[in-house]
């Protein structure tokens, strides 16, 4: 695709071009109708001049002041030329300068002389002519013909019959005229060229540092390495409208690159803690097969049961898990009763707790209850007690506190947990974190509070743990909403 | 050769220990990391399998700790972590050997092989003292060409003092080395053993022979002529 640099630099181009073109046009157009014009009313000036001139004391026509004339209003070194005709077409007089020569007859209204091109005599030449039309008037009228002859709408007020109708028409050669405007169109001509090279380049070098911040932006993109995701792009000082999708983007990459990371120790512990398992079924098999007194059989299917089984815990652990941080768990939401609920639980643990003699405390009776679901609901208190119990010391007690505020209604699970400190505690979510280092306990999957975490989120909830001074942890649930009749 | 595995899974401790044994070993084991120290600094192992991820001392705290209390039993370290970083993690801290999870019996006991015979200066599989031969792969004693029948105790008590051939060695270092915590340690096991490899020897007409240093030990050469 083309590059905006690039669409950028041909639109305004394109636009600059127009704009120049269009507006050397206008300007050319412009200034030929302005001096055209005034070359027009020199002529017509010198037209009517010349109409007055001819027009004596007594009424008549005194051609005889039409050559004197003629050259005081020549007003350059180019002759002019001009005739006139009666109204009756006959050739009243002409300048000398058309020698048997004539100019075009032309036609014109009384009070509006006209102005046109004509090919001068003898070559031919390119001219320009303006035609008037004089009334002459008996000297005797009451009123003074020469005078309404000049003031046109004056004279067409006056209701007086003409003796005669002058038609006087000066025509000048045309070359100066055309020759300025050639060194006008040349002159316009070269000034859009110039005005659009140098848009051009402006065009160009504005566009350049205009964009810079996005082709700074663009590299700093290109240069990132899923390994250096966190680094982020686009440190330096960028324009407002940038520093936006710079920063979230960033904040999207801080975030890709924590799921990376989540991904990479997820698995790196997956593989881990599926290696130990293997470990002990490959190892049980082939020590088996070295057993030479028949005896192997019934202990090897048992090992081989307990491994299976316990994979199978990892497994069905880590897709629950999934399925809780995808959001393709079915929540149905319903009336839970929580002291039922958490009795039922404490009950499937009291045989773990006994082997270690632990005292399971809960004050039960509030009657609370919440709207959630039930099953995993239960899943996530299942795992704060299995957790407690297994990691509190023997002869100690987990206690289990329910606390209403509002409508909402936390459950907390505490037991002593001496050998934690505080940044275990950060760590105590994630998936296969095992305190003591030990990586092949059967017991467990390794992703339990991993799991309750995520389905506590998945029904709105929230898991948080906390270690007290006492050293006594306390794994809270919060976020449940009491039902309401 | 006396074993002691420290790992925290009963099952693979259980298989390693019968592994082991079926071997010809004499087979300690710990389930935790204290347990493994304890018993590595008291025990006199020929070949410590030390698992990483140990609940209560890790397995590089254990490692560490043996080599700075100049322990000099092999050490293979036997985990779950496979990275290079690992590796060398491991193996700088003072391990002989490092080893995956999972892995084939068949490679696990091949290294210890290896690093029992790098712990007595013996780079062959063979060890030949006159007419005896000790094959230390396929377990087996012959002299001049003939198999002995030996019981797996004599022919650990053999392959030890075979090891150390022409060296004085104690009871206290047989008994260290050949007997386990399974083993009857009564007060003259080891002289009743040698005492019957010495007429298993004889009946073979062999020219190696057990001598009895009084006050001393035993000492397995060939008979000086």
């Amino acid at each position: 695709m083309i590059s905006i640099h690039a669409r950028l630099a041909l639109s305004l181009l394109i636009g600059s071009a127009v704009l120049t073109g269009a507006g050397g046009m206008w300007l050319d157009a412009r200034v030929r109708e302005t001096f055209e014009a005034q070359h027009d009313a020199a002529l017509i000036s010198r037209a009517w001049a010349l109409a007055n001139a001819l027009q004596g004391d007594d009424g008549k026509i005194e051609l005889e002041a039409l050559h004197g004339l003629g050259a005081a209003l020549q007003a350059s070194q180019r002759p002019l030329y001009f005739q006139v005709w009666h109204g009756d077409g006959s050739i009243a007089g002409r300048s000398p300068t058309l020698g048997a020569a004539n100019l075009p007859r032309l036609t014109v209204p009384v009070g509006s002389p006209c102005v046109v091109d004509v090919a001068l005599p003898p070559e031919g030449r390119s001219g320009r002519a303006a035609g008037v039309q004089m009334e002459l008037f008996d000297e005797h009228d009451e009123t003074e013909g020469t005078e309404a002859t000049l003031d046109a709408p004056a004279a067409a007020a006056v209701a007086r019959t003409p003796i005669d109708r002058l038609t006087i028409v000066v025509a000048e050669d045309s070359r100066d005229l055309e020759a300025a405007m050639s060194t006008l169109h040349t002159s316009i001509f070269a000034f859009a060229t110039i005005s659009f090279v140098i848009s051009a380049l402006y065009l160009g070098w504005s566009l350049k540092r205009g964009l810079a911040p996005l082709t700074r932006l663009a590299e700093s993109a290109r240069k990132l390495e899923p390994g250096s995701l966190l680094r982020g792009i686009g440190h330096e000082e960028l324009p407002r409208e940038l520093a936006p999708v710079r920063d979230r983007l960033n904040e999207l990459l801080a975030r890709v690159h924590t799921a990376f990371a989540y991904e990479q120790r997820f698995t790196a512990a997956l593989a881990h803690e599926l290696r130990t398992p293997v470990a002990e079924l490959r190892t049980c098999a082939e020590v088996a097969l070295r057993r030479d007194d028949g005896t192997s059989d019934r202990r090897l299917h048992e090992d081989v049961l307990a491994v299976a089984m316990r994979m199978q815990g990892v497994i069905q652990s880590l897709l629950a898990l999934r399925r809780a941080e995808s959001g393709s768990v079915d929540i149905e939401v319903g009336r839970v009763e929580l002291d039922a609920l958490i009795e039922d639980v404490l009950a499937q643990h009291v045989p773990a707790a006994e082997r270690k003699n632990v005292e399971c405390v809960c004050s039960l009776g509030s009657g609370t209850i919440v709207r959630s679901n039930e099953e995993l609901l239960r899943t996530v208190l299942s795992n704060l007690l299995a957790n407690a119990i297994e990691y509190c010391p023997p002869d100690t007690r987990v206690r289990i506190a329910i606390a209403a505020a509002g409508d909402r209604v936390d459950v907390a699970v505490h037991n002593l947990a001496p050998a934690l400190t505080a940044a275990d505690v950060a760590n105590m979510f994630e998936p296969f974190w095992r305190k003591d280092g030990g990586g092949s306990d059967a017991r467990h999957s390794g992703v339990g509070l991993t799991l309750a975490r995520s389905v506590a989120r998945a029904l709105g909830c929230e898991l948080f743990a906390e270690l007290d001074p006492r050293s006594e942890l306390e794994l809270r649930l919060t976020g449940l909403r009491i039902a309401r009749d | 050769m006396k074993i002691l595995v420290v790992e925290d899974s009963p099952m693979l401790r259980r298989s390693l220990e019968e592994g082991l044994r079926q071997a010809g070993y004499a087979v300690d084991v710990a389930g935790e990391g204290r347990d493994g120290l304890w018993r590595a600094e008291t025990g006199g192992y020929d070949v410590i399998l030390l698992d990483l991820m140990l609940p209560g001392l890790d397995g590089l705290v254990v490692l560490r700790e043996l080599r700075r209390k100049q322990i000099t039993s092999r050490v293979l370290v036997l985990t779950a972590k496979d990275t290079v970083h690992d590796r060398v993690r491991g193996l700088d801290q003072g391990a002989d050997d490092y080893l995956v999870k999972p892995f084939a019996l068949e490679e696990l006991l091949a290294r210890v092989r290896s690093l029992c015979r790098r712990g007595y200066s013996a780079n062959q599989d063979e060890i030949q003292i006159g007419t005896m031969l000790v094959q230390l792969r396929a377990r087996a004693v012959s002299i001049a060409g003939q198999r002995i029948e030996l019981a797996r105790r004599e022919y650990m008590l053999l392959e030890y003092l075979a090891l150390r051939r022409g060296e004085i060695v104690t009871r206290a270092e047989i008994e260290e080395h050949v007997y386990d915590d399974r083993g009857e340690r009564t007060s003259n096991v080891v002289d009743a053993t040698v005492a019957r490899l010495r007429r298993k020897l004889q009946g073979s007409a062999s020219d190696a022979e057990i001598r009895t240093l009084r006050g001393m030990g035993y000492c397995l050469d060939v008979i000086a002529t």
